[in-house]
């Protein structure tokens, strides 16, 4: 066995150490994420905060893997890309973006979404990881309370504009007004008196407007995924906040307070 | 019907005022008519220069009556606003790409290429001739367009390498900045700028922006293309459809491998119009404009595209076999060293697959030889963003730039298994190929946003995001411009030895001096468009070397690639005060041999020999030797010595040609002509001998007694066919040796143009040694040579013979067969004892394949192998 096949078994076998280690060591730290149903928002910090890792130490090995090319030990080369494109696409998978052209507005994707996939994601611990290996699927619990924030509000949101079409060669049938300053609102609920609830799934915060336009308070949910077609209905008591996730297939009921 | 038509209205929706609308029908069929009439004048080899002025306003009313006729709308999502922050980067980037480009583009990498050349030639062509406008320049096997772009630029800059070169520098900038615009266009500004910069800092596509050759067009114009159909599925605005068109169109008028963009093309759409038609039986997925909408659409794009396309695309069709030569040239299936034809592509399918990480393009003038195209980073990102695309192919831009990846490797993959892996012809899968890693950095950049780092960590991140752009870019740079730039094998894959050679024979004021070189740099293209002003340059072209057949009333500059260097050694022998330079390669080895030899050093080659002896007889040593430079004398006024005296007359006669010479001597008294050892002439008075002599060199001796009036030897030469026509003349210098010091070696020659040795002969010639590759063969093949002569063998023993050579081959020894060669060898070799002493030598050549060579050797007993020498070579029996 040459140097070089020790050495990259060795880094290989070193790599894999240390990530079982940390694995240990953030498992002693943190809860499970099977017992984090009380803060999913956690959970899924945890989840992709080890995403992350797994795709850094994806990268480690796909630089051995061409380190071991470049010194013509192609059989490793290859074991090691091949290695490091599974670790990758697990890790990431949920990360990969959507194309933000019209076109790709296929099965339900959004542009410029990532494409969430929870069964193929490197999720907080190696148990968990195996357990969905084993095809078993983490279950948040849908219900959490969310307190309103007291940030300072600003009316940018409220800016209305009217437009008209110069070339168009038939009266227009009403003027437009545009509320301009979301990021990617994704949802809109008009209540009975009138206020309005807006999401902005990629700024994961849903914005309260009164019937002026202006925002009156707005709320932080960190656990919703990426803009993905949500649909809100509101309680008759105005209490609850019921939220669809297609995707991951779950209801989040979301308790307002304030 | 309206709802029908409101779903594309805004894409036929015309200009409400009539004035314009009148105006843009106007010159919509304006284009249509200049279409024609450019098609027609492109039809006729005599009327092709008044086809470009209608064809290029074609396609300028085209566009025009689209804005006039249809106003245009911002439909669609909008793209993410070009920040201040965005645009600095976007300026950083696109200086980084143009400092790679366009630093001292003339002179990195040295040299120039044969293509180079050509393009350079068409562009003289096209500056100095006003009537030369074909469409398609058959002889180069590309559309004008590229030569036409370059001409502009030599007009400007004059014709030298960067002209050229500037053009292609700028497709390559170019490129950069389609590149954002394809990424903003995919997934918004940090993916335009990721891509943009992998693009800008690329050595792969550096290299090739630095080569002028049309290849550099094809990443180019498949960015652009892609990104004007990503924006017309966007927008579903008819003037991006058209602008996409024509930017389709286009490309095909450019580098040959762009037809593999078609399909791609082709794929995508039919793509498209199979998720409209979905959609529009699917009420459930989200809603696009109609199949009809998109129809329309399509039929605009293509009308663009034809438009821009439509002059070559009628070559094509009425010439088809030129149009497609060069792809029949380069293609596997019928050109190729494996003969198997699955074993070639499958080898060539994994050598092209392997070419990103492992080992890439061979060949200097495309690459860092056997250099992995992608550095280590872009080769991991590479890796990784493929698989990502590949989780991903039912995404249609995914899909699109997937196809294009395979496509634009089969140019590859489908050319020469010998040249395999062909970076240059596979130079569209760049584009792919940093997509996928941009892909990637994407991915992860995505998964770092939702990660919630603390401020810290996030910036320790960006820190190493950013350490590593900056490893990208010095490893890159480093790469091509220290390592690459100077490999020898780029430096002579560039034709630097050529270059130089130009360059030295500019220096060497050809108006006064007469020029020789080496077969390789004798008249080679890149001399040729370096130097035009050297007309007239003489090769050397082996077994025939020195010394100079010059009058010496010029003084003569020689150059000789290190591959003839045999050259040399002969230079230094006759011409030892000769001033002798060597221009070395960057690794150090001698690349080109300059020499430039005096008058006075070719003179003195140059004369008879004569020697003089008191008395009737020609007992005892020569009472005067002298060195004459013409067969002409007065003895009775000038007697050299006292009368009687016999005066023996010797020198190497070279006779240029073969044919009939006539020698007419005038003597005093009984004068005696041996003309290769055999006595032609003994009499007195006028005396003529009529002889064929091998062009070459022969040894004449005269002897004559003295006496009143005048000694003089003349000759008739013969014309190209070999037959008598000069009137008599004196023998000039250029073909009078001092014996001394140009001796006579070597075989004869008979050259026949058959395969059969069938007489008569078409030429014979003394050849001084039989070692040759014959880069220029002396008949068209096949032909047969047989050399005849002495050899002198040195001492007594087995002395073994051989030949490498390309074709079939018999030595005779003694009239023995010793070394029957029946096909190509590069050694085969018999054995024969023989005495010290000259023996009769023959050798039989049939020369009826490629890559002619013919290398005679012999090993001496007990000694080592080595080429025979010349000087143990007797011409005649």
């Amino acid at each position: 066995m040459s140097d070089v096949t020790r050495w990259t078994i060795g880094t290989l076998i070193a790599v894999t150490g240390m990530s079982i280690g940390y694995q240990a060591w953030r498992k002693r730290q943190l809860p499970s994420p099977l017992k984090l149903s009380a803060n999913s928002a956690q959970a899924d910090s945890i989840w992709i905060t080890h995403s992350m890792l797994f795709s850094w130490i994806a990268l480690g090995i796909a630089g051995i893997a061409q380190y071991a090319l470049r010194i013509n030990q192609t059989g490793f080369g290859a074991l090691g890309f091949g290695m490091a494109v599974i670790l990758f696409l697990r890790a990431l998978n949920q990360f990969v973006p959507v194309m933000q052209n019209a076109e790709l507005m296929v099965d339900g994707l959004q542009p410029g979404s990532t494409s969430p996939n929870p069964k193929k994601s490197i999720p907080a611990n190696l148990k968990a990881w195996w357990n969905q290996f084993l095809t078993k699927r983490r279950k948040p619990n849908p219900s959490l309370t969310i307190k309103p924030q007291t940030m300072p509000l600003t009316g940018a949101l409220a800016k209305a504009t009217t437009t008209s079409d110069k070339d168009h060669s038939s009266p227009l049938p009403a003027q437009i007004a545009i509320w301009s300053g979301f990021t990617q609102p994704d949802s809109i609920l008009l209540t009975a008196d009138g206020q309005i609830l807006i999401m902005d799934a990629s700024q994961q915060t849903i914005y309260h407007l009164n019937q002026k336009g202006e925002i009156v308070r707005q709320w932080s949910i960190p656990t919703l995924p990426e803009p993905n077609g949500h649909n809100m209905a509101l309680s008759p008591d105005g209490g609850h906040l019921y939220i669809t996730d297609a995707r991951k297939g779950l209801v989040y009921v979301v308790t307002l307070e304030g | 019907m309206k709802p029908f038509a409101m779903r594309f209205i805004h894409m036929i929706e015309l200009r409400s005022n009539r004035v314009l609308r009148l105006a843009g029908y106007g010159l919509l069929i304006l284009s249509g008519i200049s279409c024609l009439l450019a098609l027609i004048a492109f039809s006729q080899e005599a009327t092709e220069v008044y086809g470009w002025a209608p064809y290029l306003i074609s396609t300028v009313l085209l566009m025009a009556s689209a804005y006039i006729l249809i106003p245009y709308k911002k439909t669609g999502p909008q793209l993410q606003p070009l920040s201040p922050q965005i645009l600095l980067i976007s300026v950083l980037i696109l200086a980084i790409a143009g400092f790679m480009r366009l630093f001292q583009l003339e002179s990195i990498p040295f040299g120039m290429w044969n293509d180079e050349a050509y393009i350079g030639t068409i562009a003289r062509y096209i500056l100095s001739d006003p009537g030369y406008r074909p469409i398609y320049v058959v002889m180069y096997d590309h559309p004008l367009h590229f030569y036409g772009l370059v001409a502009l630029a030599v007009k400007f800059f004059g014709e030298t390498a960067f002209s050229i070169r500037l053009i292609t520098a700028l497709f390559g900038l170019a490129t950069v900045v389609v590149a954002f615009f394809v990424g903003r266009e995919s997934l918004g500004n940090r993916f335009g700028l990721c891509l943009a910069f992998f693009f800008a800092i690329s050595r792969w596509h550096i290299t090739f922006s630095r080569f002028g050759v049309y290849t550099i067009t094809l990443p180019f114009f498949e960015m652009l293309t892609i990104w004007l159909l990503l924006r017309a599925r966007r927008t579903f605005q008819i003037h991006d459809f058209l602008w996409a068109g024509l930017a389709f169109g286009y490309s095909l008028n450019f580098y040959v491998g762009i037809r593999l963009f078609v399909p791609v093309v082709l794929i995508y759409i039919a793509l498209w119009i199979i998720d409209s038609l979905r959609r529009s039986t699917k009420p459930s997925l989200p809603s696009s404009p109609s199949w009809p909408a998109l129809m329309i659409g399509l039929t605009a794009l293509a009308l663009a595209a034809w438009f821009a396309v439509a002059p070559v695309a009628q070559y094509a069709l009425t010439h088809s076999d030129a149009f497609w030569s060069r792809t029949s040239k380069v293609s596997i299936f019928s050109n190729r060293e494996e003969s198997d034809l699955a074993t070639a592509l499958y080898s060539n399918t994994l050598k092209h697959l392997l070419m990103f990480n492992y080992r890439g393009d061979p060949n200097g003038r495309h690459n860092l030889s056997g250099e992995p195209m992608l550095d280590p980073v872009m080769g991991i990102l590479f890796v990784l963003g493929f698989a990502l695309v590949c989780s991903r192919i039912r995404q249609p831009t995914y899909a699109l730039f997937l196809s294009l990846f395979v496509f634009n490797l089969l140019g590859g993959i489908l050319s020469l298994d010998f040249e395999a892996p062909q970076s240059n012809r596979a130079l569209g899968s760049i584009s792919a190929a940093l997509f996928f890693a941009a892909i990637s950095v994407e991915t992860l950049w995505r998964s770092l946003d939702q990660a919630r780092l603390s401020p810290d960590t996030r910036r320790l991140v960006l820190l190493t995001l950013l350490g590593f752009g900056g490893f990208i870019i010095y490893y890159n740079a480093s790469t091509y411009f220290i390592k690459q730039v100077n490999n020898d094998r780029t430096w002579d894959e560039f034709n630097g030895t050529e270059t130089l050679t130009a360059q030295r024979m500019v220096a060497a004021d050809p108006a006064r001096t007469t020029i020789y070189a080496s077969v390789y740099l004798n008249n080679y293209e890149v001399v040729r468009y370096l130097a035009p002003q050297i007309t007239d340059s003489r090769g050397i072209i082996p077994p025939i070397g020195l010394p100079l057949r010059e009058p010496g009333d010029k003084p003569v500059a020689l150059f000789v690639d290190r591959e003839n260097t045999w050259i040399i050694d002969e230079a230094r022998q006759l011409y030892p005060n000769a001033n002798y330079q060597v221009d070395k390669t960057p690794g150090g080895n001698p690349a080109l041999y300059s020499v430039y030899i005096s008058t006075q050093d070719i003179q003195h080659l140059q004369g008879v020999t004569v020697r003089y002896w008191s008395g009737d007889n020609l007992q005892g040593g020569p009472v005067l030797i002298q060195n004459k430079k013409l067969f002409q004398a007065d003895w009775a006024s000038q007697p050299p010595i006292a009368a009687p005296f016999i005066a023996q007359l010797e020198t190497t006669l070279y006779a240029p040609q073969f044919g009939d010479y006539e020698l007419i001597l005038h003597s005093p008294d009984r004068a005696s002509l041996w003309l290769d050892e055999q006595q032609v002439l003994n009499g007195s008075g006028e005396q003529h001998i009529t002889q064929r002599l091998a062009q070459g060199d022969h040894v004449l001796k005269i002897e004559a007694h003295s006496g009143e009036g005048l000694f003089d030897l003349q000759w008739r030469t013969p014309n190209t066919n070999g037959n008598l026509v000069s009137d008599p003349g004196p023998i000039p210098a250029s073909s009078l040796y001092l014996p001394d010091l140009v001796t006579v070696h070597g075989l004869l020659g008979n050259y026949y143009r058959n395969d059969s040795w069938s007489a008569p002969p078409t030429f014979t010639r003394i050849d001084p040694f039989l070692n040759a590759y014959f880069h220029i063969t002396p008949l068209s093949r096949p032909y047969t040579v047989d050399w005849s002569g002495q050899i002198e063998i040195p001492i007594n023993g087995d002395w073994t013979f051989g030949l490498r050579l390309n074709g079939q081959a018999q030595v005779f020894i003694d009239h023995q067969l010793v070394v029957n060669a029946t096909e190509p060898s590069e050694n085969i070799e018999g054995k024969i004892d023989l005495t010290a002493g000259n023996h009769p030598i023959q050798i039989r050549f049939l020369d009826y394949l490629g890559g002619s060579r013919l290398h005679l050797f012999w090993t001496a007993p007990g000694g080592e192998k080595q080429i025979i020498p010349s000087n143990v070579l007797l011409p005649y029996p």
